[in-house]
């Protein structure tokens, strides 16, 4: 249980490309449990239901009505999405809480994918290309009129020989439109992994510190055996806090793209 | 109509693709043609120095300073390092390494500070609201957490900065 060990993956060379073995298995596992857990839940859906169909309606429920205030009326539609991609990340997150560091061969499996930047660049571009289908789906091709976002604005109250000025500032808005796109992918995925990476490295310095402690004296083990305590505390937390925020924000960055009252 | 939609998409990726695919093999293919060139530029850099020591040596009469041309002697003699070959020269590597470690500490350490300030004041104001208003306590608290988050990007910003320079450093390749 070392810093160095928390920060380095196995990569092995695929057709010219370094591929983490470690990274892609562990998803793979979370995608497998995903569907056999999502099969296991709805063999028998009940009138009066029981009690992890109570549960999993809540949380279904929960989501519908998130979508439904922040994305417009017809918000339920990305319920779906938005819910997958709340617990993948969940999921992928407190996978890294596991006590053990088991190997399957070279392959650590208790470690969280979303610290590996390709896990949570992804998601983030699946969430970029989400915003353009959902955007041209509603609006047809007046989408494009968001790129010149505060134009369509100034059109309206400008008195006609002001118009003139409006052609310079179009390349600007443009500009600014595009880059804030770009920020917002940027801004998901380094939120997600730099949380989760920065808790999985001092987790990992910490319990090394751990077994020093229990190898110095019997004193010391009692406060040994309470710092892992702490750690899944915060662990539960902040994978818990960063998988809600990424799924909001991709849910609120929608809403803004699909709204029609500018 | 939505059938034409997915049919479109799915051949705009796959164009994207193996448009990539074949743009990262003809450049891979460049890199290898490149390399005999390095080479002979450093035969070229070799040449050129003989040919600066030799007009070194030509001004060393003529100038009143020795030392200084003995200086640019030496560090013409042994380019990579400060202060010539022998004689405790740090090294440009030497230089970078100490440089990155002390910029990656110093990056995170006062970045915290604007967004610390933030957060308190973002959660003082979120207490104060709800303690006007208990009831309202379950639409502050999400988008506490949503502006928190926001703040706590900013961290993470220098903190990647942070870790490229400690474990990826790209400079330590050019030099």
């Amino acid at each position: 249980m070392e810093a160095s060990e928390a920060f380095s993956y196995y990569t092995k060379s695929v057709m010219g490309y370094n591929v983490h073995y470690d990274t892609v298995s562990v998803t793979w596992m979370i995608l497998l449990g995903a569907v056999a857990a999502s099969l296991v839940l709805t063999r028998k859906i009940n009138k009066v239901p029981g009690r992890m169909q109570s549960v999993a309606e809540m949380l279904v429920e929960y989501f519908n009505s998130l979508c439904e205030s922040m994305a417009g009326k017809k918000g339920r539609r990305f319920a779906p999405y938005i819910m997958s991609i709340f617990l993948f990340i969940l999921s992928c997150n407190w996978l890294g809480l596991f006590p053990a560091f088991l190997k399957v061969g070279h392959i650590q499996i208790t470690m969280p994918p979303t610290r590996d930047i390709s896990t949570t660049a992804s998601l983030a571009i699946i969430s970029f290309f989400a915003f353009q289908y959902f955007g041209f789906r509603d609006k047809g091709i007046k989408y494009l009129l968001h790129y010149i976002y505060p134009i369509p604005l100034l059109v309206k109250s400008l008195p006609r020989y002001l118009l003139i000025m409006i052609p310079p500032l179009f390349l600007l808005f443009v500009f600014l439109n595009i880059v804030e796109e770009l920020a917002r992918v940027l801004s998901l995925t380094v939120r997600l992994m730099g949380n989760i990476l920065g808790e999985h490295v001092v987790a990992s310095s910490l319990l090394g510190f751990v077994v020093i402690l229990l190898g110095l004296s019997a004193i010391c083990a009692p406060f040994a055996d309470v710092l892992p305590i702490f750690l899944l505390f915060l662990g539960l937390l902040t994978g818990a806090i960063q998988a809600f925020i990424f799924s909001v924000l991709t849910l609120s960055y929608i809403g803004h793209a699909v709204e029609e009252e500018h | 109509m939505r059938k034409k939609i997915w049919v479109s998409c799915a051949i705009i990726l796959i164009g994207l693709m193996v448009l990539g695919f074949s743009v990262q093999a003809f450049a891979k293919q460049a890199d290898k043609a490149k390399q005999p060139a390095k080479i002979t530029q450093n035969e070229d850099v070799a040449s050129k120095e003989t040919v600066n020591e030799s007009t070194g040596t030509k001004e060393e009469a003529a100038s009143p300073a020795a030392g200084e041309t003995n200086a640019m002697d030496k560090q013409a003699q042994c380019p990579m390092m400060q202060g010539g070959c022998k004689g405790g020269g740090v090294g440009a590597k030497g230089l970078l390494v100490v440089i990155s470690a002390l910029a990656a500490a110093l990056g995170v350490g006062i970045a915290t500070i604007g967004p610390g300030l933030g957060q308190g004041n973002a959660v003082a104001r979120a207490m104060e609201a709800i303690g006007r208003n208990p009831e309202s306590q379950s639409k502050i608290m999400p988008t506490l957490l949503i502006g928190l988050a926001f703040m706590e990007s900013l961290v993470l910003y220098a903190l990647l900065v942070s870790l490229v320079l400690l474990f990826l450093n790209p400079f330590i390749k050019m030099v």
